[in-house]
């Protein structure tokens, strides 16, 4: 099948198989890890194997045992551990992390004008002895189009073929991974920032965990089913139209790369030109989707609400934080001719020059406070240490002009909030 | 399929085989590919017969003098009074047009817009005496979102740009033009770059604004100050969001158009300005160099049909002619230097300058000339089709009294293919001149036309499912009329592909046009040229190109060689390279300009040269430009759509603009300097002296001239 070039027709969740363009490179060996995922694992080679049961034969000796004062136990849930797991296994750990927090439900409405909510919670928990206390918070609230919305918006993706000449490149390309088109913009390597690249990794995860359940309760067809006239240029996934699931992960992995970005306070990055090039960035893995002719533009537009909710999400996860903020999507009021615009969907602002970025209303697309349940919620080590350690990766090593000490240490390890812009 | 010939005669014969053609031959196809045929979107309720379409036509003579034609506003009255009804309301007159003009009796060429009720009484045999019509071009309809309900004349506008008085005027027509593009920007006193250098921009694929401060009865006109509110509302984070830009001038609808010309790498008339008129924003040239962009309809761009596209031109030289009035000098009216660049063509015309379009180029310069101190400069390249196989010369002697050609339709074509033979310049044609005999592919009898002094025109037919006869080609015979004084041969066939079923189609293959002398002549020269019908690049597939097909045309040195670009004079073919020059740039005021490829210096095989038949521009050309940088890198670089990109783009269209620049430089410095066609092919012949290797006049002109590269040096340093 055609499948085997490039990624799987299921393309959303290449992002991982997509780590394998890095272990091509022995370098990177680490990140074959992430093959967990996908491909086998590091190998036992069998020669080894062997010649080290012969060579235990021949230099273990005989047996003495062991008395349990001679070892000290390990501490547990002890976040230093993580540093000698491979990414593999913390890579476990992280999706226990986040997916144990999320919680589903699906409200069916059996009238055309209202097709039903698509309900995904923070599950917000407190410590007590035994089991914890658990609230539902609202995350996400999603209702699909109706079919006289998709039918219209059929013609701008008809449209939108104009353009596959044109994109055929980055189409093929961005079926893997957005964090190739994310390390362009950012000095990302994977020498350099094996960290960032993970923490990405893991929020791409956590987008593509959320995205599936809702594309599969909400169920809205592929453009290929209205009208044989799309013929789309790449396989369609065999998942739901809406919300797109690149979309979706790429505006996650792209608010979570800004707030990552000015964790450390350092210079350039909390300059708007940041933001809007990586917000670009990710409107343009979306709209290639439409051009591919695989989404509507309402797809894309639903994706970026969730993934800029999530990216938000993820980065408070990841700092300690209580999340705060919810929103809803309301397809049924989307405008039927209505393309995609990312800036109906967020303003990067300038932090720099204070103006925060916000993630903003639309008519279809509201947000609201999440209010504080009262106890304290339990935060995820875990997760935190994998933000600090990349964010660490940021710490700028510049010369100390007015000091002079030329030693560059930057402003401290990026420990707790996320970042210096409000959001 | 059967087909069968049938003469239109007497009452029936429409005076313009053309425009009969677009009108009923090309409808099934015209409805098929605009969705008027029932399977176009739901709120679709239009039919053929509402279309609007935007014709060229030259208004009638009433007597010999120049002053004795028929006038606009008689135009109008004689529609509304109409012998078998009033047309007045299938005619608009462009808004364009002042009272004064309206009542001007010296007009020849103008635009009119029209439906087919009165382009089909315009062109009956009565048309000239009823209607004042004396010759249409049409092409396709246009789009209806285009055009301004509003009718009657506009009011001028007050509005003026203050300049300074070493200010040259640029303007570029063409299509796909990335306005924003930061080469056409400046620097505003803070550094930004959101100063607009486009002064006045006609989209003729806009969506008129009824609040506009520039009305125009085609599409939708901008002034700099609502293309800098435009700029500055989508400056964000010290970046322009073009997208956003473009959305807002309705230069990106994805909604309504599947073609998108800003959304594009590479466009074609980003390109051609960004070389005609790109400075960097912090240029201080760029203050001097002010731009007018006028960007051609994309129906009538895309539809290859061939008599089209220069049609929207004269709109467009009109549109630059108004807009010159509102530069002013301190506080008085502004007499700028303007340098015209129209990097487009076609291959059909008289080639002897008498062409409608010729004349409505000359006459645009001449009027914007007239009162004026300061160089009106119109820049046209001369074209790509060296090589296309559309152009035979025909020498018919009492020894060989008969010559065929072998017409390849090309399957697959979904555009109509267009040949003409024209006769040389006579008065009159005797009897007994020349016939044509046509041979179609799967007919066994060839049918004849016969050349005289009276106009024939035959139709081929074939039925469409329902068993209605319907029009597969048209061929017709035209006598010598003024000004151009040629008998000609002409024949249209219709698309020989639909993606939808508007059969009959033409059947593709070989048309076997075969030419005998008859006895009233001993010798006879006939010109034929094919028209041009392929699709433009980047343009969705479309036009295939039709070729005369000719055993003993060599297309290469070698089996296996390098394409041959020159015509031998051993060989025993009819068709010919020289004479492709483009179809709308043999006129006599334009500067006509060729390609060459920078690292060998040999002609770019594709650029099309003379001889012409016009006396003043026999060679053709009047100077080549570079327009490849070598061999390997084709083309130069220039902008692509999107700011800071440079992309490639060869042909002759890319030359012109280089020659564009350098001109509207010279009159920067020297305003009240005559330029003409006459500087170009000094420098020309000042940079490329008579060297054995220089390429021959009918390609180079005077000579390749030596720019230095404007944007090349980002391939190789030094250019």
């Amino acid at each position: 099948m055609a499948n085997s070039s490039y990624a799987a027709p299921e393309g959303a969740f290449g992002a991982f198989g997509a780590f394998g363009a890095f272990s091509g490179s022995g370098a990177f060996g680490a990140f074959g890890a992430f093959g967990a995922f996908g491909g086998p694992g590091p190998a036992n080679p069998p020669l080894i194997s062997h010649s080290l049961i012969t060579n235990h034969d021949g230099i273990a000796g005989t047996w003495i045992p062991v008395a349990a004062s001679d070892v000290d136990p390990s501490a547990q849930e002890s976040t230093e551990y993580l540093a000698r797991l491979s990414p593999a296994v913390r890579a476990s750990i992280y999706a226990l992390e986040l997916g144990s927090r999320i919680g589903f439900v699906f409200e069916p409405n059996a009238t055309s004008s209202d097709p039903g909510w698509g309900r995904v919670f923070h599950l917000e928990t407190s410590a007590t002895a035994g089991v914890p206390d658990a609230t539902y918070q609202n995350l996400i609230a999603m209702r699909r189009p109706t079919q006289d919305i998709f039918a219209e918006q059929l013609t701008l993706v008809a449209n939108y073929a104009d353009l596959r000449q044109d994109r055929m490149a980055e189409i093929l390309a961005q079926l893997g991974t957005p964090t190739e088109f994310l390390r362009a913009i950012a000095y990302i390597e994977p020498s350099r920032t094996p960290f960032t690249i993970e923490l990405l990794a893991t929020a791409h995860w956590l987008a593509n965990f959320v995205e599936m359940r809702l594309k599969y309760a909400l169920a809205c067809k592929r453009p290929i089913e209205f009208s044989p006239q799309i013929q789309p240029m790449i396989w369609t996934p065999s998942h739901g139209s809406l919300p797109s699931g690149h979309a979706t992960e790429a505006f996650t992995m792209a608010r979570v790369l800004w707030l990552l970005l000015r964790a450390n306070s350092v210079k350039p990055y909390s300059d708007g030109i940041w933001g809007e090039i990586l917000m670009r960035q990710a409107a343009r893995i979306a709209i290639n989707r439409t051009v591919a002719g695989v989404h509507f533009p309402v797809d894309s537009a639903a994706g970026a609400v969730l993934g800029l909710t999530l990216g938000k999400y993820f980065v408070d996860r990841c700092t300690l934080a209580v999340p705060s903020k919810s929103w809803t999507f309301d397809g049924v009021n989307y405008p039927g001719g209505l393309d995609f615009d990312w800036r109906d969907y967020f303003d990067p602002g300038d932090p720099a020059n204070g103006t925060d970025p916000s993630q903003k209303p639309t008519g279809w697309s509201s947000g609201a406070t999440i209010a504080a349940s009262g106890s304290t919620p339990i935060t995820s080590a875990p997760l935190n240490w994998l933000w600090r350690r990349a964010a660490d990766e940021w710490i700028d090593l510049a010369v100390n002009l007015s000091g002079g000490s030329g030693s560059g240490a930057g402003s401290g390890s990026g420990s707790g909030s996320g970042g210096s812009g409000g959001e | 399929m059967t087909l069968k010939w049938r003469e239109l005669l007497g009452s029936q014969k429409p005076r313009n085989p053309e425009a009969f053609f677009a009108l009923n031959a090309m409808q099934r196809f015209f409805e098929a590919d605009l969705g008027l045929d029932g399977t176009g979107p739901s709120s679709e309720t239009r039919t053929f017969d509402d279309q609007w379409w935007l014709a060229l036509v030259s208004v009638a003579r009433r007597g010999d003098g120049d002053d004795q034609r028929v006038s606009i506003a008689e135009l109008v009255a004689m529609a509304k009074d109409y012998r078998l009804g009033p047309l007045d309301d299938a005619l608009v007159i462009p808004g364009e047009y002042t009272s004064a003009y309206r009542d001007r009796r010296d007009l020849d060429v103008i635009t009119i817009y029209a439906r087919k009720a009165y382009l089909e009484a315009a062109n009956r045999p009565d048309g000239q005496e009823a209607l004042g019509i004396a010759t249409i071009n049409i092409s396709a309809p246009l789009d209806f979102r285009t055009l301004n309900s509003a009718s009657g004349i506009f009011e001028p506008p007050t509005a003026t740009v203050t300049v300074s008085d070493d200010t040259v005027v640029t303007a570029v027509i063409d299509h796909g033009i990335a306005i924003a593009h930061d080469l056409f920007r400046r620097n505003n006193a803070g550094g930004m770059p959101i100063e607009s250098r486009v002064d006045f921009f006609l989209d003729m694929d806009g969506e008129p604004d009824a609040n506009a401060p520039l009305q125009s009865t085609v599409g939708r006109a901008w002034t700099r100050q609502e293309i800098e509110g435009v700029l500055s509302t989508n400056f964000k984070n010290g970046l322009l969001d073009e997208a956003a830009v473009y959305r807002d001038l309705g230069l990106i609808n994805w909604q309504d158009r599947a073609f998108n010309a800003c959304t594009q790498r590479v466009s074609h008339g980003t390109h051609v300005m960004g070389l005609a008129s790109g400075y960097d924003p912090s240029d201080a040239q760029g203050s001097k160099h002010r731009i007018i962009a006028v960007q051609l309809p994309t129906s009538l761009v895309a539809n290859t049909i061939g008599f089209g596209l220069d049609n929207s031109l004269e709109r467009a030289l009109d549109f630059i002619g108004q807009q010159l009035a509102h530069y002013e000098i301190d506080s008085e009216t502004a007499d700028l230097p303007v340098a015209i660049n129209f990097s487009f063509g076609n291959f059909m015309g008289p080639h002897d300058g008498t062409g409608d379009v010729d004349r409505a180029i000359d006459a645009a310069l001449t009027a914007m000339a007239a009162d004026s101190d300061t160089p009106k400069m119109m820049f046209l390249p001369s074209g790509n089709g060296h090589l296309s196989r559309c152009h035979a010369v025909l020498n018919l002697t009492e020894a060989d009294p008969d010559e065929a050609l072998d017409w390849m339709l090309p399957p697959g074509d979904r555009s109509a293919s267009v040949l003409s033979a024209w006769l040389p310049r006579q008065v009159s044609v005797e009897d007994d001149t020349v016939d044509l005999e046509i041979s179609v592919p799967g007919m066994a009898t060839p049918q004849t036309l016969s050349a005289g002094n009276m106009a024939r025109i035959l139709l081929l037919e074939g039925a469409d499912p329902s068993g209605n006869a319907k029009i597969v080609a048209v061929a017709a015979y035209q006598p010598p009329r003024s000004p151009t004084f040629r008998g000609r041969f002409l024949v249209l066939v219709a698309p020989t592909d639909n993606p939808k079923d508007a059969r009959p189609l033409a059947p593709s293959g070989i048309w076997n046009l075969r030419f005998v002398k008859g006895s009233a002549v001993e010798t006879l020269a006939l010109n034929v040229w094919v028209q041009r019908d392929e699709t433009l690049p980047n343009f969705p597939v479309y036009g295939r190109q039709s070729y005369l097909s000719d055993r003993h045309y060599d297309r290469f040195t070698e089996p296996g060689g390098s394409l041959q670009d020159i015509d031998l004079s051993a060989q025993a073919t009819p068709v010919r390279r020289a004479g492709m020059i483009n179809g709308i740039a043999c006129g006599n005021l334009p500067s006509v300009i060729a390609g060459y490829v920078r690292s060998d210096r040999n002609m770019a095989k594709y650029s099309a040269g003379g001889p012409t038949l016009n006396s003043l521009r026999l060679n053709g050309p009047d100077a080549s430009a570079v327009s490849d940088d070598s061999v390997v890198l084709s083309g130069v670089l220039s902008a692509g759509s999107s700011s800071g990109s440079r992309v490639a783009m060869n042909g002759t269209s890319v030359a012109t603009p280089r020659v564009t620049r350098w001109a509207a430089s010279e009159m920067s410095a020297n305003p009240t300097t005559p330029f003409t066609r006459s500087n170009v092919i000094n420098r020309a012949l000042n940079d490329d002296p008579n060297l054995p290797s220089k390429p021959s006049l009918n390609r180079t002109g005077g000579g390749r001239i030596r720019f230095e590269s404007v944007f090349g040096g980002l391939r190789w340093p030094g250019q």
